[in-house]
C-alpha cells in the first residue's frame, strides 16, 4: 500500500507543474491556431506550422534563458546585444570553413559563458540591481561587437552550419525546431527533477526564506545568468546559421519577444513561478500572432496596437485564473 | 555599500557610454594626386532646386577644421557613408583636422555634438539629422555661432542651414515600384515590405510606390497587394514576413521591397517554400546583388534602387565650397541611380561582404580594407 501511495505523491509533485502551468499557454495557443485556420486556411498546413516552429526557434533558444533569469526574479536586459555578438563572432570567425564550426561554436557559447558570469557577479557581489547590471553590459556587448565588426560584418557560415538554422531533418522537419524542442525539453527535465530547479523557484518567490532554509542564492542567481547569455549566444549562432553572414541589423527585438513569451507562457515577471514548456508555448504564441497579424493585412498602426491588445488579453486572462 | 554600488553603477555606465558613439579624428596631410568628381555641377548627380545662397560671410583661409556627426554607426549604410567621406577629405590638403562623431540614433546626443562641435569652433558642420525636430535649437545655435551647417541624407525642419542635400526617397519608391508594374504589366497581386513605418524614408519610398500604382493604365485596378509588413530594412524579418506571406497566399505575382537585406530574405523564403522567384525589387546592398546574379540564369527578375553612400562626398564638396566663399544652392536633390539586370555585373563584388553598397565610389584600399572577405581555405588534400 506505501509504496504506490508514495509513487503516486511522487508523481503528482512532478507534474503538478505541468498541469497547472501548460493548459493556460496552451489553451490559448490552441484558439490562436483555431483563428489562424479560420482566416487563412493554407497557413496552418501542415509544413506551415513547421516552419513558424521554426521560426520561433532563435527567440525561443534566448526565450529559455530568459525564463530562468525571471524565475530567479532578476531580468536579463543584454541578451538582444549578446545574439547580435554571437552572430557577428559566428560568422567572421568561421568564415566560412568547414573547420572552423565546432570549435568557434564552443568559443562563441564560452565567451557568452563569460558574458553571464559578468552579469552574475555584478548582481551578486556588487549588488548592483539586475536592471542596471544587465543595462550597462547590453551597451558594453553591442559595443563589442561594433568595434569588432567595425560597423560593417564580414564572413559567413558554411552549408554544412547553415544545416542548423535553415536545413530539414529528413528533408521535412526543420533542423531549428527540432534543436529548440530538444533544448525546451532537456532544460525544462532538468528543472523540474533537480535540486537547482526547486531553489531557483524558492530564491524567487522568496529570497530571505530561501536563504534562511540554506540556500546558496547567490550561486543560483549567478548560475542563472550565466545560462541565460550561454542560450542567448546559442540563439545568435542559430540566427546566424539562419541568416548564412554575420549582421548587425537584427529586425527582431530579442529582450521584450523573451520576455513576452516567458510571461505569456506563465512565468512571473516578479520572479519564483515559471516553466520553459509554459515559455515554448508562449513563443508559439507569438508567431501565430504574427501570422494571424499577417493574414488580416491591417496597416501598421492598427498592427501594432492589435499586437500589443492581444498580449495584454492574453496576460489579463492567465493572471486571472491563477488567483 | 550604497557608495560602493553607486561607483560600480557610475562605472558601468561610463563605460558603457565610452562604449557607443564612436568618436574619431582623421588627420589630414597628404598631399593630393588624384581629382575627385566636381558633383555640384553635375545636375545628373545633385539637382539644384532651391535657391542661390551667397556665402562669402562663410569664406576662411585654409586649414579648415571640418565636423561631421553621423547617424549611426550599427548601420552598414552609415558606416559607408563614413567611409566615404573619409576617402574623399584625404583629396584635400585644405582640410586640417576632420571630426567625425555618431548620435547613435539619439537626439540628445546628436545635440550635445553640435554643441561640443560649436565650442570646438569648427569651421563647417556636416549633418546627418537623427530627428527632424528635436535637433531644431542646435542647428539654429550652430548658425548662430556662424558655423555654415550642411544638412544631408535626413531633413531637419528649421532653414537656418546653409544648404541640404536630400536624396528622393518618394522617387527611390516609385522607380522600383514603376519597374515591377512594369514586369508584371499592371497585372497581379504584390506583396509589399517597408522598413519603419513612421521613419519618412521609409514612408515616402511606400508612397513612391503607390505612385507608380496610380500611374497604371487602369489607375491600378489590376494590382493587388496581399500584404504589406515592416521589416526594418533586415534580412531576419523580410524573410519571417515573406514566410508567412507565402504560408497565407498561394499566388503571389511580386514582391515590392524596399532595400535593405530584405530582399535577400524574400528570396531565400521563396526557396525554401519551394516556390518560383518572382519579379522583386531591391537596393544596393552586395548581398542582394550577389543573390540576384546567381539566379539570373534561371530566369530571376530584379532590379535595384540605391541611396548612395557617396552622397557624403558631395556633402563635403559643398562644405568647402562655402568655406572658400562660393554660393551654394540652398537644396540639392540627389538623383536615385540604379542597377537593372545589364549592368548588375558591373555592381557585385563577390570577394566582399554582403554589407558593401555596391554604388560606392570608395577607392579600392578602402573598400579592400573594410569589406574585402578573406578567401576561405582550400580543401585540405586527403593524405
Amino acid at each position: 500500500m506505501t509504496p504506490s501511495i508514495l509513487t503516486r505523491a511522487r508523481f503528482e509533485r512532478l507534474n503538478a507543474p505541468f498541469l497547472r502551468a501548460i493548459p493556460r499557454v496552451f489553451f490559448a495557443l490552441a484558439l490562436m491556431v483555431v483563428v489562424l485556420g479560420v482566416l487563412s486556411p493554407r497557413s496552418i498546413e501542415p509544413n506551415n506550422l513547421l516552419s513558424l516552429i521554426r521560426q520561433g526557434a532563435t527567440i525561443g533558444l534566448v526565450a529559455i534563458g530568459q525564463t530562468v533569469v525571471l524565475m530567479s526574479g532578476g531580468l536579463d536586459l543584454s541578451v538582444g546585444s549578446v545574439v547580435i555578438l554571437a552572430d557577428v563572432l559566428g560568422a567572421q570567425l568561421i568564415n566560412g570553413r568547414d573547420e572552423n564550426v565546432v570549435p568557434v561554436v564552443l568559443l562563441v557559447l564560452f565567451i557568452g559563458m563569460i558574458i553571464g558570469l559578468v552579469n552574475g557577479l555584478l548582481i551578486t557581489r556588487f549588488k548592483v540591481t539586475p536592471f542596471i547590471a544587465t543595462l550597462g553590459t547590453n551597451f558594453i556587448v553591442f559595443g563589442a561587437a561594433l568595434i569588432y565588426s567595425g560597423g560593417a560584418p564580414r564572413g559567413s557560415v558554411p552549408d554544412s552550419f547553415r544545416f542548423w538554422g535553415n536545413g530539414f531533418v529528413g528533408g521535412v522537419f526543420p533542423t531549428a525546431a527540432l534543436v529548440w524542442i530538444v533544448i525546451t525539453l532537456v532544460i525544462g527535465a532538468l528543472l523540474v527533477r533537480t535540486a537547482y530547479g526547486r531553489k531557483l523557484t524558492a530564491v524567487g518567490s522568496n529570497r530571505r526564506a530561501a536563504t534562511l532554509s540554506g540556500v546558496n542564492d547567490n550561486r543560483i542567481t549567478l548560475l542563472a545568468y550565466v545560462f541565460s547569455a550561454v542560450m542567448a549566444s546559442a540563439g545568435g549562432l542559430l540566427l546566424v546559421s539562419f541568416i548564412g553572414v554575420g549582421t548587425l541589423e537584427v529586425g527582431t527585438d530579442f529582450l521584450l519577444s523573451s520576455i513576452a513569451a516567458a510571461v505569456i507562457g506563465g512565468t512571473s515577471f516578479e520572479g519564483g513561478r515559471g516553466t520553459i514548456w509554459g515559455t515554448f508555448g508562449g513563443v508559439l504564441f507569438l508567431m501565430v500572432l504574427y501570422s494571424i497579424l499577417t493574414v488580416l493585412a491591417l496597416p501598421t498602426s492598427g498592427r501594432r496596437i492589435a499586437e500589443g491588445l492581444i498580449i495584454l488579453i492574453a496576460l489579463a486572462l492567465y493572471t486571472r485564473q491563477q488567483e | 555599500m550604497n557608495i560602493r554600488k553607486l561607483i560600480l553603477t557610475s562605472g558601468v555606465m561610463a563605460i558603457a557610454a565610452l562604449s557607443i558613439g564612436a568618436a574619431v579624428v582623421a588627420q589630414d596631410g597628404d598631399i593630393v594626386t588624384e581629382q575627385s568628381t566636381d558633383y555640384l555641377n553635375d545636375t545628373s548627380i545633385a539637382n539644384p532646386i532651391g535657391e542661390l545662397i551667397e556665402t562669402l560671410q562663410f569664406q576662411r583661409e585654409p586649414p579648415y577644421t571640418i565636423g561631421f556627426i553621423n547617424w549611426s554607426t550599427a548601420n552598414s549604410w552609415t558606416v559607408q557613408i563614413v567611409e566615404e567621406v573619409r576617402d574623399e577629405a584625404s583629396l584635400y590638403p585644405q582640410i586640417g583636422e576632420f571630426i567625425i562623431v555618431s548620435s547613435e540614433g539619439d537626439a540628445d546626443t546628436q545635440i550635445s555634438q553640435i554643441e561640443d562641435m560649436i565650442v570646438r569652433g569648427v569651421d563647417a558642420l556636416l549633418l546627418i539629422p537623427v530627428s527632424p525636430d528635436a535637433i531644431v535649437p542646435a542647428v539654429e545655435e550652430a548658425a548662430e555661432a556662424g558655423i555654415p551647417v550642411v544638412v544631408f541624407a535626413s531633413d531637419v525642419n528649421t532653414d537656418t542651414y546653409v544648404t541640404k542635400l536630400l536624396a528622393n526617397p518618394r522617387l527611390f519608391g516609385q522607380v522600383g515600384g514603376e519597374w515591377l508594374m512594369n514586369e508584371l504589366d499592371c497585372q497581379g497581386n504584390i506583396i509589399v515590405l517597408n522598413g519603419v513605418t513612421g521613419i519618412s524614408t521609409s514612408d515616402l519610398r511606400r508612397a513612391g510606390l503607390q505612385d507608380a500604382i496610380d500611374a497604371c493604365p487602369d489607375g491600378g485596378a489590376g494590382i493587388t497587394i496581399l500584404a504589406e509588413e515592416d521589416a526594418a530594412w533586415a534580412y531576419d524579418q523580410g524573410r519571417l514576413a515573406t514566410e508567412r506571406m507565402l504560408a497565407a497566399y498561394p499566388e503571389i505575382d511580386g514582391v515590392w521591397s524596399q532595400g535593405g537585406a530584405m530582399t535577400q530574405g524574400a528570396i531565400d523564403a521563396f526557396e525554401a517554400a519551394s516556390r518560383d522567384l518572382v519579379p522583386m525589387t531591391g537596393e544596393d546592398n552586395n548581398g542582394f546583388l550577389l543573390a540576384w546574379q546567381e539566379r539570373i540564369p534561371d530566369g530571376f527578375r530584379a532590379m535595384s534602387a540605391s541611396e548612395p553612400t557617396w552622397q557624403s562626398r558631395v556633402a563635403l564638396q559643398a562644405a568647402l565650397r562655402i568655406l572658400q566663399g562660393e554660393p551654394v544652392n540652398s537644396y540639392y536633390e540627389l538623383q536615385v541611380p540604379t542597377i537593372y539586370e545589364d549592368s548588375v555585373d558591373q555592381f557585385v563584388r563577390p570577394e566582399y561582404s554582403d554589407s558593401y553598397w555596391a554604388n560606392s565610389r570608395l577607392s579600392q584600399e578602402a573598400a579592400d580594407r573594410l569589406y574585402l572577405i578573406e578567401p576561405a581555405a582550400e580543401a585540405t588534400p586527403a593524405s
